[in-house]
């Protein structure tokens, strides 16, 4: 069973094949798809092919708790945008698995707006192949609003990705969390620019950001370049990039320890994908990742 | 019984010498340990027998044994039955402490063994206990967030599930409060057996006030110039290392080297007598 079958068996999920939406319960209003209050109705996305010109508009109401799954199987002949507005009190969780391989960039642009106390939670599983290219806009209107966006991103061969990530702090008490962690093999490039803004009169607003990144073979690269733009003194602001091969020193201690070289590299590799995996619920769907994953990194020598 | 021996051992980093010729020999049941002022080669002594590839050998042997362990790698010396608590261990996210010891005691296992998982989750929390770690400490990220204290008993909690026969304990005071000491000393002494034989390198007396060290080598200038019991213990306690440099006539000046700095773009290493 493919993983478009394990996502599309749940009955309620949406599929966007082409500029075709098949959604089992809800339909499209102006407003976009409308969740509401009430009990916990998670939903998983499928975009088989995106070839749709208007956005994707999810609307959160007040005190929705929801959980998304979206996967992005195929490609996207149009760029796929998506908008989500989550109301007060609104709470959403979202894993994205991008497990598209495409002759064509694939362009995907989230834009989230969030009002007071609602709460946003992204985890990604970026696994294209191929050249990607996103964009991801945070506006943290209300205040109280939070937005925690963690990302395991595998790249090899002549994969090439291109991020920009963007937080807008535009209410006090405000909480970002942005967290990369990057897996670069073979000749793969992965570029992410992530950038944090508190405009002045936010005050009691955190917004941090770090990247971590490994790099398997002398050709691959990862670039994290973060910046801060904090224009208000009472905030917590801080940013962090550790990126390189595996140290000699970490693999000393972990080989101090009886594991072998591919077993201590493994080891650390399974630190960036576990949490990840976690994250996803489906027990199905995560072993289908994670075997998505052991192909991936196989020419980082350690599968 | 195991036996650790290591003879007339000279290594080098980048064409620097460190060990001038060290000779020493553990048996099962001792307990060693190695005193010296800083950077005379105590944690490289350390790091070379465990296998460090930083360090190249330049001459002499280590024996686990009876057998050479100079071709072995860090993690078949490991598995031989070599362990090093480290001063600095690393943080590993998103790796949980549990899995990682399980990782290590599970390289040991023969092709036709597995491990009793429940038996040894009840190993681990009754060591985690033991040494105060806390209830969550199975499903904490190795030592990431751990404070400096608690890194050291992580260490030792990992020695107690590994259950190896030697042992290099590097600095383990360093960190530890003194509550936090005399629980680590308690808790590696009722670890004592014929079958482990302890190397502990410290700069102070305190940890062996909880740890008793049957032997006691001073180290300057990457050799073992002195051996002999407590008693050498007392007298570093009270008068340091200058005595004994004075009586093995070790050339002082050479080991207070002055670093200066000369502006932003400039540094020089002063020898006794240079002029500022």
């Amino acid at each position: 069973m493919t993983l478009a079958d394990l996502a599309s068996r749940s009955d309620n999920a949406l599929i966007l094949d082409h500029d075709n939406v098949a959604y089992s319960r809800l339909e499209e209003t102006a407003d976009g798809y409308v969740f509401s209050a009430g009990a916990d109705h998670p939903l998983n996305i499928i975009v088989v092919a995106a070839d749709r010109l208007e956005p994707l508009v999810f609307r959160f109401r007040n005190k929705t708790l929801t959980t998304l799954r979206l996967i992005i199987l195929e490609e996207a002949i149009q760029p796929l945008r998506l908008a989500f507005e989550l109301e007060e009190d609104a709470s959403v969780k979202m894993t994205q698995a991008f497990l598209s391989h495409a002759k064509t960039p694939l362009k995907v642009t989230l834009t989230a707006n969030l009002q007071d106390r609602a709460k946003l939670r992204i985890d990604d599983c970026i696994l294209h192949e191929g050249r990607l290219e996103l964009t991801d806009i945070y506006q943290l209107q209300g205040e109280g609003a939070n937005i925690y966006h963690r990302t395991l991103q595998i790249g090899a061969g002549l994969d090439s990705t291109s991020r920009h990530q963007a937080v807008r702090h535009l209410a006090k008490s405000t909480v970002s969390e942005l967290e990369n962690y990057l897996i670069a093999v073979d000749g793969a490039k992965l570029k992410y620019d992530v950038e944090g803004a508190i405009a002045k009169g936010h005050s009691a607003s955190a917004c941090t950001q770090f990247n971590r990144g490994l790099i398997f073979g002398e050709h691959a690269e990862i670039e994290a370049d973060p910046k801060l733009l904090i224009d208000e003194y009472d905030v917590i602001a801080a940013h962090g990039a550790a990126i390189g091969q595996v140290n000699e020193d970490e693999l000393f201690y972990l080989q101090s320890r009886g594991l072998s070289e591919s077993e201590a590299k493994r080891l650390i590799v399974s630190g960036y994908v576990g949490p990840l995996l976690d994250a996803v619920g489906d027990p199905d769907i995560a072993a289908g990742i994670a075997t998505l994953i052991e192909a991936k990194i196989k020419g980082a020598g350690i599968v | 019984m195991a036996i650790l021996e290591i003879r007339n051992l000279v290594a080098s980093i980048e064409g620097q010498r460190i060990l001038n010729g060290v000779d020493l020999v553990v048996r099962g049941g001792e307990t060693h340990a190695i005193m010296g002022p800083n950077g005379t080669g105590k944690s490289t002594l350390a790091a070379i027998v465990m296998g460090h590839p930083r360090y190249r050998i330049e001459a002499g042997d280590i024996l686990l044994d009876g057998e050479s362990i100079l071709d072995l790698k860090v993690d078949q010396r490991s598995r031989k039955g070599l362990f090093l608590a480290m001063q600095n261990p690393i943080e590993v996210p998103g790796v949980t402490n549990f899995d990682f010891v399980k990782t290590a005691v599970s390289a040991r296992l023969q092709a036709d063994e597995h491990l009793r998982i429940g038996k040894f989750i009840l190993r681990f929390e009754a060591a985690a206990k033991a040494l105060n770690m806390g209830e969550g400490l199975s499903h904490r990220f190795l030592n990431q967030g751990f404070s400096g204290g608690e890194k050291k008993r992580n260490e030792i909690l990992q020695m107690s599930l590994i259950n190896p026969k030697i042992a290099f304990l590097d600095e383990i005071d360093s960190g530890l409060d003194v509550d936090a000491l005399k629980l680590v000393g308690e808790y590696v002494t009722n670890m004592k057996s014929p079958e482990l034989g302890l190397i502990l390198i410290t700069h102070y007396e305190r940890l062996l006030d909880y740890l008793t060290a049957d032997h006691v080598h001073i180290m300057i200038k990457g050799r073992i110039v002195k051996s002999g019991g407590a008693e050498l213990i007392r007298k570093i306690d009270t008068e340091g290392y200058d005595w004994l440099k004075a009586e093995l006539g070790i050339d002082e000046l050479e080991e207070q080297k002055i670093q200066y700095s000369l502006g932003s773009c400039a540094a020089k290493t002063l020898s006794p007598g240079d002029k500022l």
